[in-house]
C-alpha cells in the first residue's frame, strides 16, 4: 500500500514513535495520514491485547533446575569427568544386577538388590544426556527382544523364564520400548529411556557373570553376549527413526 | 548492597565461578522457559529447549562480551534454539511424520469455566503460529519480552546472519500484529460484543 502523502513504511515508523520530525509534523497536519495511524494503532493495540492470554510465567521446577544443572556439569567437564560422573552410577548398577540376577536364580530374596537398583536408576538418570540415552534405550529394546526370543526356550511369560534373565530384562525393556516406540526422546522421555536401558543392559551383564558363575550354562552367556552386541550395532540408525504416526493424522 | 549485574555474573561464569550460572539460570530460567511456551505446546519441549539454551549459555560463555548487555545476548542463544525445533518439527511434517509433541499439550482445561478461556488460548496460539518465523519471533521479543525494536534488529541480525535494520523491524512488527489482528477478528468482535 502506498498513500499519497506518507509512505506505509513512514506511517510505521510514525505508529511506533520513531518517525522523523518532518512525517510527525505531517501526519498532525494530515487527517488522511493521521487516520491511517490511528488505524494502524487500533490494529496492533487489539491484537496486542489478545496476547494477554499467553502471557504469564511459571516458575522452574527443582527437578528441572537440577537437570539443567547436571547437563551443563557434565559438558563443562569433558568425556574423562563425564565417564566419572558416570562411573559410580554404573558401577551400582551392573553390582546389584548381578546380586539381582544370582538371587532370583537361587531363589533368594531381592530386597537389598531392589533398594540398590532404585539407587542406581536415580545416579543413572542424572548421568546420561538425552542422546545417550536414546541410544541405550533403544539398545535394550532390540537386546529385550533378542534376549527373550532367542534364549529361553521355555518362553518368554513361563515362570521358568520369568526367574532367569529375562524378568528384569522383560520389565525394564518392555518400559523402554514402550517409551521409545511411543514418544520423541525428549529430554524426560529419554531419562526415563536411559534408566530403563542402562538398567536393563546391566542386569544382563549381572546375569551374564551369574550364569556364568553357576557353571554349565554358557549358552546364555554366549546369547547374552551376543544380544547385546547386535543390539548395540543397531541401536544407533534405530534410534534415529521417528516415532510412529499418530493415529488418525 | 544493589544486585550484581547480570554482564558482572556471565563474565564471573567465563571465568569460572560456578555459582555465578546458578544465579543467572534463577534469573532467566523461568522467562526463557515461558518465551518458548508460547511457541511449543509442550512441556518436555520446552524443558528441554531450556536446557540446550543454558548449555549454549555455557559454550559460549567464552565468546561472552561483557561491555555488551547480557538479556538480548541470552535471547539471541534462545530464538536461534526455538527457530531450530521449529524447523525440525517442520521438516518432520514435510516428510509426512506427526511429531507426538501436540498429544501431551502443555495445559489443559480443568473444568467448565475454564474451557472457554482454554478455548481462546488455543486460538490465540494458533494464530501466533500462522505469522511466518520472522514475524513471530518479532511479536515474541516485543510484547512479551518487552525489548526493544533496536535490541529486537540486533538479535535478529545475529540469528538470520544479515543485517536487520530497525526500521525492517518495525514494518515486521506492524504486519503481525495486524494479521493477527486479522485472524482473530471474530474473538475481538465477539470480546467487543460482550462488553
Amino acid at each position: 500500500m502506498t498513500h499519497a502523502h506518507l509512505s506505509e513504511e513512514e506511517c510505521i515508523d510514525v505508529l511506533w514513535s520513531a518517525g522523523s520530525s518532518a512525517a510527525i509534523a505531517h501526519v498532525s497536519s494530515c487527517e488522511s495520514c493521521a487516520e491511517i495511524v490511528a488505524s494502524m494503532k487500533r490494529e496492533c493495540i487489539e491484537a496486542q491485547a489478545q496476547l494477554t492470554l499467553l502471557e504469564g510465567v511459571t516458575p522452574v521446577s527443582p527437578a528441572l533446575t537440577a537437570q539443567v544443572r547436571a547437563a551443563v556439569f557434565h559438558a563443562q567437564g569433558g568425556i574423562a569427568k563425564r565417564a566419572l560422573a558416570g562411573l559410580p552410577a554404573a558401577v551400582i548398577a551392573i553390582a546389584t544386577a548381578a546380586l539381582f540376577g544370582g538371587h532370583v536364580l537361587h531363589g533368594h530374596r531381592v530386597t537389598l538388590p531392589l533398594v540398590l537398583w532404585a539407587l542406581a536408576i536415580v545416579a543413572l538418570r542424572l548421568a546420561m544426556t538425552r542422546h545417550a540415552a536414546s541410544v541405550a534405550g533403544t539398545t535394550v529394546a532390540l537386546s529385550l527382544v533378542l534376549s527373550v526370543f532367542g534364549d529361553v526356550p521355555a518362553g518368554p511369560f513361563s515362570v521358568a523364564a520369568l526367574r532367569s534373565c529375562a524378568s528384569v530384562e522383560l520389565l525394564f525393556g518392555a518400559v523402554a520400548g514402550v517409551t521409545c516406540v511411543l514418544s520423541n526422546p525428549t529430554r524426560k522421555t529419554a531419562s526415563l529411556i536411559a534408566t530403563c536401558g542402562a538398567g536393563a543392559l546391566a542386569a544382563q551383564a549381572g546375569v551374564t557373570v551369574a550364569c556364568h558363575a553357576t557353571g554349565g550354562m554358557m549358552h546364555t552367556l554366549f546369547a547374552h553376549t551376543l544380544g547385546v552386541a547386535l543390539a548395540m550395532v543397531l541401536a544407533v540408525p534405530v534410534s534415529r527413526l521417528r516415532p510412529l504416526r499418530a493415529v488418525g493424522a | 548492597m544493589p544486585e550484581e549485574s547480570d554482564e558482572s555474573l556471565m563474565a564471573r561464569y567465563a571465568g569460572g565461578d560456578a555459582a555465578a550460572f546458578d544465579t543467572l539460570f534463577r534469573r532467566y530460567a523461568a522467562r526463557i522457559r515461558a518465551f518458548f511456551s508460547r511457541s511449543f505446546n509442550n512441556s518436555a519441549i520446552c524443558d528441554d529447549l531450556l536446557q540446550t539454551t543454558f548449555l549454549k549459555l555455557h559454550h559460549g560463555r567464552e565468546n561472552f562480551d561483557s561491555a555488551q548487555p547480557f538479556r538480548p545476548w541470552i535471547y539471541t542463544l534462545a530464538t536461534r534454539v526455538s527457530i531450530d525445533e521449529l524447523r525440525r518439527q517442520y521438516r518432520s511434517r514435510a516428510q509426512g511424520e506427526t511429531s507426538l509433541d501436540t498429544l501431551t499439550p502443555l495445559e489443559e482445561p480443568r473444568d467448565s469455566a475454564s474451557a472457554e478461556t482454554f478455548e481462546l488460548r488455543r486460538r490465540v496460539r494458533r494464530a501466533l503460529e500462522s505469522l511466518p518465523e520472522a514475524q513471530r519471533t518479532v511479536v515474541l521479543l516485543h510484547r512479551f519480552e518487552g525489548m526493544t525494536f533496536s535490541e529486537i534488529a540486533g538479535i535478529l541480525t545475529t540469528v538470520e546472519g544479515r543485517d536487520v535494520h530497525e526500521g525492517a523491524v518495525r514494518v515486521r512488527a506492524f504486519r503481525a500484529y495486524a494479521t493477527l489482528r486479522s485472524e482473530l477478528i471474530e474473538v475481538i468482535e465477539r470480546a467487543g460484543v460482550a462488553q
